[in-house]
């Protein structure tokens, strides 16, 4: 019987200050959209973006700014069915506020689906259907693009979206 | 005699304070001496239902806004030691989350046996008991939104202000108890018990889930144990006595 108590007690005080009352980091919650960059002449290699800045349309905060990567993951809007990204390659930008480098306007239209996770991390937005394209210009740097049909985004285990450039 | 009144309620506040520090030990001198005085006195003892309302509950209901609870226990004397022991109540609970809103509403039985393993001194009538139940809730819930959880927060994340029922749920749980039942005034007895629950089987809302279980409480994610506490207040219905 004492043993018992002593369960009973050991129980009740340790369970006061849960872990499950904070989302551990190792759960898969909202996943980001993971995009590739790889070589249009040698589609078989990875090829890094030079000065890449990223920056969501209607957005006022850039994203990422100027910086080099084979890989870029971009967060999707929850609250929306379609999001858009300006990817502007060799970003820079002179004393008199001139820009220069090439910039491309990617759209990605998806239908979200919440999914619950766990009473810590409440839910997740997951993305069905996922479709990726270029708003066409005079200039394009990205001359391809690869994805899955239909591409389901639930997870950040892999890449889901291959551009070639 | 009324030295002997004396220490018994003596006995019972002491039994009432010291009941998480350990075990009262049983005083054979003094039951030894009780019997020197009355040699030929056949003590006999109190058989009856007993019932009694949960204080815990009750208080709460009070003075914590998210919560409603109301809870009659009831035991019945069996054996010497052995008791026919069961809870019925009533629970509403809101859980404002981080990332969600939820109101469990709903109702819950328990029933199982008390075993008593106090030694009462000469007259006395109290419990230290080790309970075992099972308990059945049948409840709804209603998850009144949520926000999306998300790492990044560049984007504002989706917001659902709707409010959504998962009604006809329910659960059922295996439970062991611990606490004590001191006979304050005659056939009034407060009580205080412990109890450690582990979930048996429950029905679980489409793209959700039991955040709280009336009588069971507070789920976790990470275990199917939960815990509880009460305290409470009863008074015995004595129907017969009967020789130890």
């Amino acid at each position: 019987m004492k043993k018992i108590l002593a369960l009973v007690l050991f129980t009740l005080l340790t369970t006061n200050c849960e872990r499950d009352d904070i989302c551990p980091e190792t759960t898969a919650t909202t996943p980001k959209l993971i995009i590739r960059f790889y070589d249009i002449t040698d589609q078989t290699e990875t090829l890094r973006v030079l000065g890449l800045q990223v920056q969501g349309v209607d957005n006022e905060e850039i994203y990422q700014s100027a910086f080099s990567t084979d890989s870029l993951p971009i967060p999707l809007k929850t609250n929306d069915i379609i999001t858009s990204y300006k990817l502007h390659k060799e970003y820079a930008e002179d004393g008199n506020g001139n820009i220069s480098g090439n910039e491309d306007i990617i759209n990605i239209e998806y239908s979200p689906e919440e999914v619950y996770v766990s009473r810590a991390c409440g839910y997740k937005t997951i993305f069905n259907n996922v479709e990726l394209t270029v708003v066409e210009d005079d200039d394009n740097w990205i001359k391809l693009i690869q994805i899955e049909d239909p591409l389901t985004v639930d997870n950040e285990t892999a890449a889901h979206v291959k551009i070639f450039h | 005699m009324k030295q002997q009144r004396m220490l018994k309620y003596f006995i019972s506040a002491l039994m009432a304070l010291c009941v998480t520090s350990g075990f009262a030990q049983t005083n054979t001198i003094a039951v030894d001496s009780v019997r020197a005085i009355g040699d030929s006195i056949v003590y006999k003892q109190k058989y009856g239902l007993r019932i009694g309302g949960d204080v815990n509950k009750l208080v709460r209901s009070f003075v914590d806004e998210n919560y409603k609870g109301f809870e009659i226990n009831a035991d019945y004397r069996i054996k010497q030691n052995l008791y026919v022991a069961g809870e019925l109540g009533t629970e509403e609970k809101i859980t404002d989350g981080d990332f969600f809103d939820n109101t469990t509403s709903g109702s819950y039985f328990k029933a199982g046996l008390d075993y008593n393993v106090y030694d009462n001194w000469f007259g006395m009538d109290n419990l230290i008991f080790g309970g075992i139940r099972v308990g059945l809730a049948s409840f709804k819930q209603e998850r009144n939104g949520f926000t999306v959880y998300n790492t990044d927060q560049y984007w504002e994340p989706f917001t659902d202000l709707s409010s959504v029922d998962f009604s006809n749920l329910s659960a059922i749980w295996a439970e062991i108890m611990f606490g004590i039942k001191v006979e304050v005034f005659n056939n009034l007895y407060v009580g205080f018990n412990a109890q450690l629950k582990n979930l048996i089987s429950e029905d679980q809302p489409e793209n959700f889930e039991n955040i709280f279980i009336p009588g069971f409480n507070r789920t976790f994610d990470s275990s199917s144990i939960g815990v509880g506490f009460s305290y409470n207040i009863s008074y015995l219905i004595p129907l017969y006595k009967k020789e130890k």
